[in-house]
């Protein structure tokens, strides 16, 4: 089991946005983290990458919490944000040798990775610019090649539909797959559903902190009673349920 | 549109009084006074060591005329947000812009007459020109300041860069005639100056017509005079717009290179880089250092320098402590595998370095003006503080984990 949230309750202050949140992102298996703006999918991730910090239940990476093995369960950690966070005094080249240094992998070997990203996301004459002055859609190119540099075992990219092009989405899924191929799983969150019908393996379906409905595509098809439905169809159907 | 305008302006001068308070605390403004005072009495002690006419006089009058007319320029008070906003507006965004060049006289006028007030008695000393003569070309500065914010305001409904320098060249030149007329014949000079900005006045209809308002040079030009005036005032207090500029400075890449690419050193790495390419702290360590060894190459006496060094380590090395918080907003450094005690570690490596770097630099000042035994002394005394700040004192300060 890559990851395994347990009876998750959390959020920013005293009143929680997430209710018990229980589920698990299997090995090789991409995960589909769909709700509403505010439905809690940006704090769910926050408190999976551990900068918040759970008031009930418990976050397992390869069976270890933060708590018990903070650098062990870093390293097996990799993120993609929404929006691309940078270093405005760092070049795309230092960037990616402060991803190498700080999760310690071996120089040549991820160089090697990084060249194959950067060639793929049409990177490769930037590496002495300065990213922080790139359009958003290359930010956010620049963020997936540090994180994919990294071998983690769960890659968690927030919304990553929106803002790149349409050579790049295709390119991020390939990448995801070469991902799964070695054993890693992902963890994405999105609006964008018939790209996370197409990709995703498992969907978890978040309504106002909860977990509505959770499994494959055709398990949520049965629990909600739509045949042959898109996930567009079973989303709207929750969420008309949850309302009324 | 002119309601804009007004609103505008009372918002940028709420944020100006804001500021204010914190430019003129009490002990600025006292110091400002005392240097006033120390100036006016040296100026007056210069006045009296000059006896008659200078032929540099005129000469000096000139580039200072030229120098003063280059202060002060359109204030729009545009926002970038404006380009979206007011886009529907913009047929109706003459009279706002009409507003704002009036406005924008009224700071070089108050700057023009505070400077002829004091260069008055120079002038009166080392020229054949009589006071009245002051007034006549105080005037006519200001006459020629009025037609060059009327060709700014041009300029934000010019498309042409080349044509926008080739009219700044054209009046720097003009300017300088008629003012090297006025030093000769004041009145001459006014004369000119009037009919040359009446003359650019009734034209300047011919030119606006059809022409259309550049919005994003406009906005761009606010925004640089807006954070001129922001990092003057970021000098005393902090001021949220001036976010650091970046440079590569590929100077300093042989530096960088003696971080060793291991994992310990990930946030020697990132520190040294945001130092070294950053402007605020790279910018108050090197004033500092240049300051400080300035003065004490100035000073004669052994112990005060003594003092003095160990003082502006001392001073450095705090002003550089919030620098640790630097990456606090970045996400990715919370997510590293890399524990916090490595991070403080490699903060502290910096400071001591930099403060050490210092160190060598006053020390190499003070060597042709200290004698050997108190040069020794000095610089002992500024290896143990360094040694004593970066390793307990200014520890304190960070987080202990």
């Amino acid at each position: 089991m890559s990851l395994e949230v347990d009876h998750l309750t959390g959020g920013y202050t005293q009143i929680p946005v997430l209710k018990d949140l229980t589920f698990t992102v299997p090995d090789q298996t991409v995960v589909g983290l769909i709700g509403l703006n505010g439905a809690g999918k940006s704090t769910t991730i926050k408190h999976i990458i551990g900068i918040l910090t759970p008031q009930k239940g418990q976050i397992r990476l390869n069976q270890v919490t933060l708590e018990q093995a903070p650098e062990t369960y870093r390293k097996a950690l990799a993120f993609v944000p929404e929006t691309p966070i940078l270093y405005p005094t760092l070049t795309l080249r230092e960037h990616i040798e402060l991803t190498i240094m700080a999760y310690d992998l071996d120089t040549k070997q991820a160089w090697q990775k990084a060249g194959d990203l950067l060639a793929r996301f049409r990177l490769a004459k930037r590496l002495d610019w300065f990213p922080a002055n790139f359009s958003k859609g290359m930010q956010q190119k620049v963020m997936i090649v540090c994180a994919f540099i990294v071998p983690a075992q769960l890659y968690i990219i927030d919304e990553p539909f929106t803002g790149l092009d349409p050579l790049a989405i295709r390119d991020l899924l390939a990448v995801i797959k070469q991902q799964k191929a070695r054993g890693a799983s992902v963890l994405m969150s999105t609006h964008v559903l018939a790209t996370a019908q197409q990709y995703a393996d498992q969907f978890i379906l978040l309504n106002a902190g909860k977990i509505q409905a959770q499994g494959t595509l055709t398990q949520l098809a049965q629990q909600f009673n739509v045949e042959n439905g898109s996930l567009d169809q079973i989303y709207f159907k929750m969420i008309g349920e949850a309302q009324s | 549109m002119k309601q804009l305008w007004q609103q505008r302006l009372q918002q940028h001068h709420r944020e100006m009084l804001k500021y204010s308070r914190y430019v003129f605390n009490e002990f600025f403004t006292l110091a400002l006074f005392i240097f006033l005072g120390a100036l006016a009495y040296g100026y007056s002690g210069l006045l009296e060591t000059l006896n008659g006419q200078l032929w540099w006089a005129k000469p000096l009058m000139l580039v200072l005329f030229l120098c003063l007319l280059s202060f002060g320029r359109l204030a729009t008070l545009l926002q970038q947000a404006d380009t979206l906003f007011l886009l529907p507006k913009e047929s109706a965004l003459l009279p706002y812009l009409l507003a704002a060049r009036r406005y924008s006289l009224w700071v070089p006028l108050v700057v023009d007459v505070l400077f002829f007030g004091v260069l008055l008695p120079f002038q009166v000393v080392a020229t054949n020109l009589s006071a009245s003569s002051g007034l006549l070309l105080c005037l006519s500065l200001i006459c020629l300041k009025d037609g060059q914010l009327w060709l700014q305001l041009l300029n934000v409904y010019t498309v042409s860069l080349q044509k926008q320098r080739q009219r700044g060249w054209l009046f720097y030149g003009l300017a300088a005639l008629i003012l090297s007329f006025g030093l000769w014949l004041p009145w001459l000079g006014l004369g000119l100056a009037v009919v040359a900005v009446t003359a650019l006045r009734l034209y300047l209809p011919h030119f606006l017509a059809g022409a259309r308002f550049q919005w994003q040079a406009a906005v761009n030009n606010e925004d640089s005079r807006m954070l001129q005036l922001y990092r003057l005032i970021n000098l005393f207090t902090d001021v949220p717009q001036v976010r650091g500029k970046v440079h590569r400075r590929v100077y300093f890449d042989p530096v960088l290179k003696l971080i060793k690419k291991r994992q310990r050193q990930t946030f020697s790495y990132l520190y040294l880089r945001a130092f070294l390419r950053g402007t605020e702290y790279f910018g108050l360590y090197s004033r500092l250092l240049i300051v400080g060894a300035l003065v004490l190459w100035a000073i004669p006496t052994w112990w005060l320098v003594l003092v003095l060094g160990g003082l502006f380590l001392y001073l450095v090395g705090f002003q550089l402590l919030p620098f640790y918080h630097i990456f606090d907003e970045n996400l990715f450094v919370y997510l590293y595998p890399v524990s916090i005690k490595q991070r403080v570690k490699s903060f502290r490596q910096l400071v001591q370095s930099l403060l050490l770097v210092q160190a060598l630099i006053f020390a190499l000042v003070t060597f042709w003006t200290l004698s050997l035994t108190h040069w020794v002394l000095f610089i002992g005394l500024e290896l143990v503080l360094t040694w004593w700040l970066s390793r307990s004192r200014f520890m304190r300060q960070l987080p202990n984990r």
